[in-house]
């Protein structure tokens, strides 16, 4: 008896604390999302040492009245949830009731905060009201945070040099920031200002004020929908890469979410689109109802379980991977200081018209003398109008990603034909990106084809142009395999998995019969195979069974293709012509020729570029013909 | 199309045609055999685009009966795969039909193949060679020609000129060079027939290297057909086409000193072995460099030295010395190359400083002649 006894409220705001306010960044969020809540249209924060010092979070949201900023600072005190109900369908960032109580619990907090009518102002110390009084009308909330962690030494200890705090608060302000176009935020450290947005609902100004105005010029939009999910964003064609993932953010419902698999999903996009080792800068919106969203489960509410993940993993991959087929273009050589000379819009709106009307030549004509160009005289009349409609209407859209059922015919292709699809898919008519029209001009180090267009001349890896040809034949071949083609064993394999895996495999082994692997059962959470497929690589067996039962343990579907694919890329690049080699006109022409029908010409398999663009206007000026 | 042929004569043609074949080419036909049948006999063609070789099997050959034509036309079959099936058929006889569609069927003993072809009018056509300049020379002069040749060829397409031989016909003799820029090998040959101009071609080191491959020893005349785009080589069964490299070949015959300062007569295989040696310690990555120097007139040390690895030292009896001494460092492999071309003779070496080219002439023999560039050490 008396040896259990229930903690005094201050001491469990401290350790709630420990796990919400872990370094001034946490502080930051937590006051930010407060103000997000509370429905400000423009959001200030200035920081003093990185916000060891002080932390200001000023807000135009709705404020409180004295009644309500003092019970604020109790745990459990939230406005934002009010029963058991709405957990499951929170709307709003913060719901816990933790916050609060814990930033003051291990700060000194200055609170001035109004709803329009009544003001108060309160300072507290160590989470207990030293001074309470009335304060000024100015609707919103202006809270300071200082000496942060001065009563947790321990902690305080651990905080990084003010660089890294700084750099975590800046990460944090800059997601936010792509997670709400429409609020105004100003982010300052002293008297710098670190960040800026003027709150107009343009995500890509966001972006530009963030990447810089040239990145985010590059960006290409893509957007689509399935039952349940809504997706949007931006991502960088595969010309700009990063060396981390870090520049990748994921929004759900305006949540900053850390996701691993949608991550993913965003990467696979990109498939050989990017070199090995880099990712894109990208930003993607998902909003979905928040029933199907679980954010209940740590409290920074950076990790999130999803309903219906596949489904909307599949809708980013396709419609991602999509957008950026369209956008793809040869990479181009350009000056420092150049000014990009068309935006991205559009360039995006020449590519839709081209593909509506397939006998376009050209696609970076100006739009005026563009419509001279293409439409014949006598069709002048009747069809100008329709077609001009037809592009105002892609403008205004944007460009327009279709979705057919949620899958295109890249996901199509990764599939195995063994492996019946759940869903019977049309194929949507493949992108065919403009491909220029090349004119060859000759060879140089017997490594690169010249090759000149209206618009310029262009490069061509030789090497990584039959790389591309041969990589998507021999993707196609390596999945054809026949899996009743069996090598006997004599003595069978033998494969061991915990229990649990175990379970997932025995419901599952219909997967790996499609694919010639017949699992028997061996005693406890044990298997033998005692055949295995003849095109298993020799020596290999083992290796390619237990890699089979891992997808099937992930996924719970096999996919030979993918399985397959390096072997692909090396079979691709070991058949194709190397540097160094002599070609004469008509070998070149061929090369391009069956380039040029490739579904993707301007990457290799491992994501090199191909071919790259010189602009007459680039070429002009290094002679400063144009100055 | 219909004919049988022996499988061993057909194996030999093959074998010719099969050098000009290609796995990695941008031109999917050109991974194949061309197969042209006519009452006179079997014309099979191979080519990378860069060289075509064809050759004639006729019906009758010493009498023997090789080919029976039963129905003529052109197939284009999987060269890899048609020359595997060939060479592993049960019997000597082989009989081929092609029915439409391009089915093939290759029968011998109870074997019986089905293989799908391509349309022989895809195939692309062979250069048109005019008779008028021309020149004969012997297989086996020919043979030793390029081999004299065409190992100092540059290997890199940078300046693709200089992966070609040049040849030229001047003042009754042929004159062949090659240089890859550090090491130039030329040869000298009187010519009996001359052709009615002077004539100027470039050709690739990789065509004459093939080439060199198909000719036999014997003394039998090939006749050279050259215009300004094709060569062509024919001996009375096989036609060897190559293009020709565009582009003007640097002149060469400044580079060739006049004068030299010492003379060194050596016995070349000697030399050609001890550089050998010496060069198990002269690494790769550092041009495989080794140093010569001479010793008191009588001989010469050839030595090598990585720190990493050790050194050697290695003494040469000369036969004649002539000048200053000298001490010289070029690279094991040039020098290699260079005595293996001259073929174990006596050579003679004459050098103009430790920085300038040197030659290497065989002794009895002024129709080769090898010049090196040293390495510069510090």
């Amino acid at each position: 008896m008396g040896h259990i006894h229930i903690m005094d409220e201050f001491l469990s705001n401290k350790i709630a604390a420990g796990e919400v306010v872990e370094r001034p960044s946490s502080v930051v969020k937590e006051l930010v999302e407060n103000a997000i809540d509370a429905g400000s249209t423009t959001i200030e924060v200035v920081l003093e040492e990185a916000g060891l010092t002080s932390i200001q979070v000023i807000d135009n949201g709705c404020g409180m009245d004295e009644e309500d900023a003092l019970v604020s600072f109790q745990r459990h005190a939230t406005s934002k949830i009010n029963n058991e109900h709405d957990l499951f369908r929170i709307r709003t960032l913060g719901f816990r009731g933790e916050a609060l109580a814990s930033i003051a619990s291990v700060s000194k907090v200055h609170l001035e905060t109004s709803n329009g009518e009544s003001g108060i102002e309160v300072f507290m110390e160590g989470g207990h009201i030293v001074e309470q009084k009335p304060g000024p009308l100015r609707k919103g909330t202006n809270l300071t945070v200082s000496q942060l962690f001065f009563n947790t030494p321990a902690r305080l200890k651990y905080m990084k040099t003010i660089q890294t705090e700084l750099g975590h608060t800046i990460d944090l302000m800059n997601r936010l920031a792509l997670c709400y176009p429409d609020i105004a935020f100003r982010l300052a450290h002293g008297a710098n200002t670190l960040l800026k947005t003027n709150g107009r609902g343009d995500v890509r100004q966001v972006l530009a004020a963030i990447y810089g105005v040239a990145n985010a010029k590059k960006m290409v939009h893509f957007e689509g929908q399935t039952n349940d999910y809504t997706i949007s964003g931006y991502a960088t064609a595969s010309e700009i890469t990063r060396a981390s993932k870090n520049y990748i953010s994921i929004f759900v419902n305006g949540r900053w979410v850390r996701h691993y698999t949608i991550q993913k999903a965003l990467i696979d996009a990109y498939h050989t689109f990017l070199p090995i080792g880099r990712y894109p800068i990208a930003v993607l919106h998902i909003e979905g109802d928040p029933y199907l969203t679980d954010v209940n489960v740590h409290p920074a509410k950076q990790q999130i379980r999803l309903s219906k993940e596949p489904d909307l993993i599949q809708l980013i991959e396709t419609s991602l991977h999509r957008a950026i087929r369209q956008s793809m273009q040869p990479p181009e050589i350009m000056e420092k200081k150049k000014k990009i000379p068309r935006s991205t819009e559009q360039i995006n709106f020449w590519k839709t018209v081209n593909y509506d009307t397939t006998s376009l030549p050209q696609f970076n004509e100006k739009p005026k003398s563009k419509e001279e160009f293409f439409i014949p005289e006598d069709l002048k009349g009747q069809d100008k109008g329709f077609i001009v409609e037809e592009k105002w209407e892609e403008l205004k859209d944007g460009p327009q990603v279709d979705m057919i059922d949620g899958v295109d015919e890249s996901a199509e292709q990764l599939d195995d034909f063994n492996v019946p699809k759940a869903q019977e898919s049309q194929h949507p008519e493949p992108f065919k990106e403009p491909f220029p029209e090349l004119e060859i001009v000759g060879q140089i180090h017997g490594t690169y084809i010249v090759a000149q267009s209206i618009d310029g001349f262009y490069l061509i890896d030789q090497h990584a142009a039959q790389e591309r040809i041969k990589y998507e034949y021999f993707k196609e071949k390596v999945g054809e395999v026949n899996p009743d083609e069996r090598q006997a064993l004599l003595l069978p394999l033998t494969f061991h998995y915990s229990a649990d895996e175990a379970l997932t495999l025995k419901e599952n082994t219909k997967a790996l019969e499609e694919v010639g692997v017949y699992l028997e059962e061996f005693g406890q959470n044990s298997f033998i195979v005692r055949e295995y497929p003849t095109w298993f690589p020799v020596n290999m067996e083992s290796e390619i069974i237990e890699e089979l039962i891992e997808q099937v343990l992930h996924s719970r579907v096999t996919d030979i293709k993918k399985l397959r694919e390096s072997a692909a890329i090396m079979m691709s690049c070991k058949r194709s012509i190397k540097a160094n080699h002599y070609l004469d006109q008509p070998q070149m022409e061929r090369l391009l020729e069956d380039l040029k029908l490739r579904e993707n010409p301007f990457t290799c398999p491992h994501g090199r570029p191909v071919i790259v663009h010189f602009r007459t206007y680039e070429i002009e000026k290094m002679f400063k013909r144009v100055m | 199309m219909k004919f049988s042929i022996m499988r061993d004569r057909l194996l030999d043609g093959l074998n010719d045609v099969m050098k000009a074949v290609s796995s990695k080419t941008t031109i999917p036909i050109l991974t194949g055999i061309k197969i042209d049948i006519s009452s006179e006999g079997v014309t099979l063609t191979g080519s990378d685009a860069d060289i075509t070789i064809q050759t004639f099997i006729p019906v009758e050959e010493d009498g023997k009966e090789i080919v029976q034509v039963k129905e003529p036309g052109s197939i284009v079959l999987q060269a890899r795969m048609f020359n595997e099936i060939i060479r592993k058929l049960p019997t000597n006889e082989v009989v081929v039909e092609v029915s439409e569609q391009l089915q093939t069927r290759i029968q011998s003993g109870k074997s019986d193949f089905h293989l799908i072809g391509s349309d022989a009018s895809e195939y692309p056509l062979l250069p048109d060679i005019s008779a008028d300049r021309q020149i004969t020379l012997p297989a086996d002069l020919l043979k030793t020609i390029i081999r004299e040749t065409v190992f100092a060829v540059s290997t890199t397409e940078s300046r693709p000129v200089l992966t070609g031989v040049k040849w030229e016909i001047k003042d009754n003799s042929l004159v062949c060079i090659a240089t890859d820029s550090h090491r130039l090998a030329q040869r000298k040959v009187t010519l009996e027939q001359l052709p009615s101009e002077e004539m100027n071609v470039v050709i690739p080191g990789k065509s004459l290297t093939e080439l060199s491959k198909i000719l036999s020893d014997s003394p039998h005349p090939v006749d050279i057909f050259m215009t300004n785009q094709q060569v062509l080589f024919k001996t009375p069964d096989v036609l060897f086409f190559s293009r020709l490299l565009e582009g003007n070949y640097p002149d060469t015959s400044r580079l060739i000193p006049e004068e030299s300062s010492t003379i060194v007569t050596i016995n070349g295989k000697a030399l050609l072995q001890g550089i050998d040696r010496a060069s198990l310690l002269a690494r790769e990555d550092r041009n495989n460099v080794v140093r010569f120097s001479t010793i008191d007139s009588g001989t010469v040390e050839i030595s090598s030295n990585s720190p990493e690895i050790g050194k050697v030292e290695e003494e040469i009896q000369i036969d004649s010395f002539e000048g200053e001494e000298l001490k010289i460092s070029f690279s094991a492999k040039y020098m290699m190359d260079a005595l293996k071309a001259i073929d174990g003779q006596e050579v003679v070496i004459q050098f103009t400083g430790a920085m300038r080219p040197f030659t290497i002439r065989s002794i009895h023999d002024d129709a080769i002649l090898q010049l090196i560039l040293p390495v510069r050490t510090y």
